[in-house]
């Protein structure tokens, strides 16, 4: 009689364990968590992308603030440079990444306040072009980084909430993936604000 | 017994409360609810340009799959024009799910902002660049008040840029004093159905949802601006913060 009921109750907690916690939204959780991260990825490259054409009309017009473009260079070099997998993804590569993007964002946003001095450079339709084409990126990488932390949020809470996290404790041994932190989401809310 | 009595009243009313509580909460959501092409809530058209705009724009899907929406809002509360876009088109799911050929033209009308919200679809040919013109030519004809064409020119522009065109009929214009009064009994008998469906078909995200033409509530234009008889809604299509903005 007692046996019975321990086989019952442990057919129950592996059918339970297996069919509906985890087995199938782990995984799922995981490659959207992958997705969100690689458009991440893909919209700061689009900046990055812009910013040599961005960096050419400006020396055009603003001859004398050779020290503001050449930050913009570097740092695009040093944020062009950190790739990370979602396989790599860990506080520390994460950090990488934010200060890379982060020391980028600023630097455009002090060329832009510079570029405000030059009425020629702001008529320039080249100019107002790649102004509006920063602008369309950085509202893209807002989504997509608004994205990411909801992909993580899901993610995280899946590995770690019971009854899902039972699951992946013992079958899948995956770890909590890092958030975009507060202090990157103030300067997010901050940095883009290239308008004229 | 009558001490139980009171308590047992108390805790009813409290969940009452409670309950009442989240429907309000529910229904202060700020996407409202897709109703046609056209959603202004703002009055921001005149009536026969809204009927018209949003029988061209029910053909155009009908015909090349191109899912564009016009949404009109008085103001936004506490979010960004770009953060409220791309919770719109989050909500609504303009588009089919795949092909994600959609766009939206929102526009606060108080404000004088307004943004094309641009799903992956169409991210090719209406870049950001592309919107942020279109928008600077509807700019100059809203500051001149000239409501109607804005949206219309507008919409044509973002339509030929992605290789199709847009067929306005303009014969059901009508002024925009020509309201009749019992027009808003109608109004609220629609919307007391809208309701009621939503509650009866909860998953109304499929096509063949209810089609209410928008702006065509009024001066008997009822049955005009729904005539396509076919469903409105989005399919499930992607955006991911693609197009432009711009004030006026």
């Amino acid at each position: 009689m007692k046996k019975s009921v321990t086989r019952i109750l442990g057919l129950l907690f592996i059918t339970l364990l297996i069919s509906s916690c985890g087995m199938q939204s782990i995984p799922t959780a995981a490659n959207q968590v992958e997705a969100s991260w690689a458009e991440v990825q893909n919209q700061y490259k689009r900046r990055a992308d812009l910013i040599p054409n961005l960096v050419e009309v400006v020396k055009g017009y603003a001859k004398h603030e050779q020290e503001t473009l050449t930050k913009v260079i570097e740092a695009r070099a040093n944020a062009t440079k950190v790739n990370i997998t979602v396989d790599q993804l860990n506080d520390e590569t994460m950090k990488r990444f934010q200060q890379a993007q982060g020391n980028l964002s600023q630097a455009l946003s002090r060329l832009m306040v510079v570029a405000e001095k030059y009425p020629d450079l702001k008529a320039n339709e080249n100019f107002r072009d790649l102004q509006s084409q920063l602008e369309g990126t950085e509202n893209r990488i807002t989504v997509a980084r608004n994205r990411y932390i909801e992909s993580i949020k899901e993610f995280n809470n899946l590995v770690t909430v019971p009854p899902t996290s039972w699951y992946n404790g013992i079958f899948l041994h995956m770890t909590k993936k890092p958030q975009f932190t507060v202090e990157n989401l103030e300067q997010v809310q901050n940095a883009p604000s290239v308008k004229f | 017994m009558k001490k139980n009595f009171f308590v047992h009243l108390f805790i009813f009313i409290l969940g009452l409360a409670a309950t009442l509580n989240m429907t309000t909460a529910c229904a202060l959501d700020d996407v409202p609810t897709l109703t046609g092409p056209v959603v202004d809530q703002s009055r921001f058209l005149s009536e026969g340009a809204g009927q018209s705009i949003s029988r061209a724009l029910f053909n155009l899907e009908k015909e090349t799959g191109i899912q564009f929406q016009v949404l009109i809002i008085p103001k936004l509360k506490n979010e960004s024009l770009e953060g409220y876009s791309i919770k719109v088109v989050d909500e609504w799911k303009l588009g089919k799910k795949g092909d994600d050929r959609a766009a939206l033209f929102l526009i606060i009308s108080d404000e004088h902002k307004m943004r094309i919200e641009v799903g992956r679809g169409l991210e090719g040919p209406l870049t950001d660049l592309k919107s942020k013109r279109i928008l600077s030519e509807v700019r100059a004809l809203f500051k001149n008040g000239d409501n109607d064409n804005g949206v219309a020119l507008g919409l044509s522009l973002m339509a030929k840029t992605v290789g199709v065109e847009l067929k306005f009929d303009n014969s059901n214009v009508r002024p925009r004093h020509a309201r009749e009064r019992s027009s808003g009994f109608i109004l609220l008998v629609l919307i007391a159905l809208i309701f009621f469906l939503q509650y009866v078909f909860p998953s109304g995200r499929g096509r063949g949802g209810p089609y209410i033409g928008g702006g065509g509530f009024g001066g008997g234009g009822f049955g005009g601006g729904g005539s396509g008889g076919g469903g409105w809604s989005g399919g499930g299509g992607g955006f991911s913060g693609g197009g432009a903005s711009s004030d006026w």
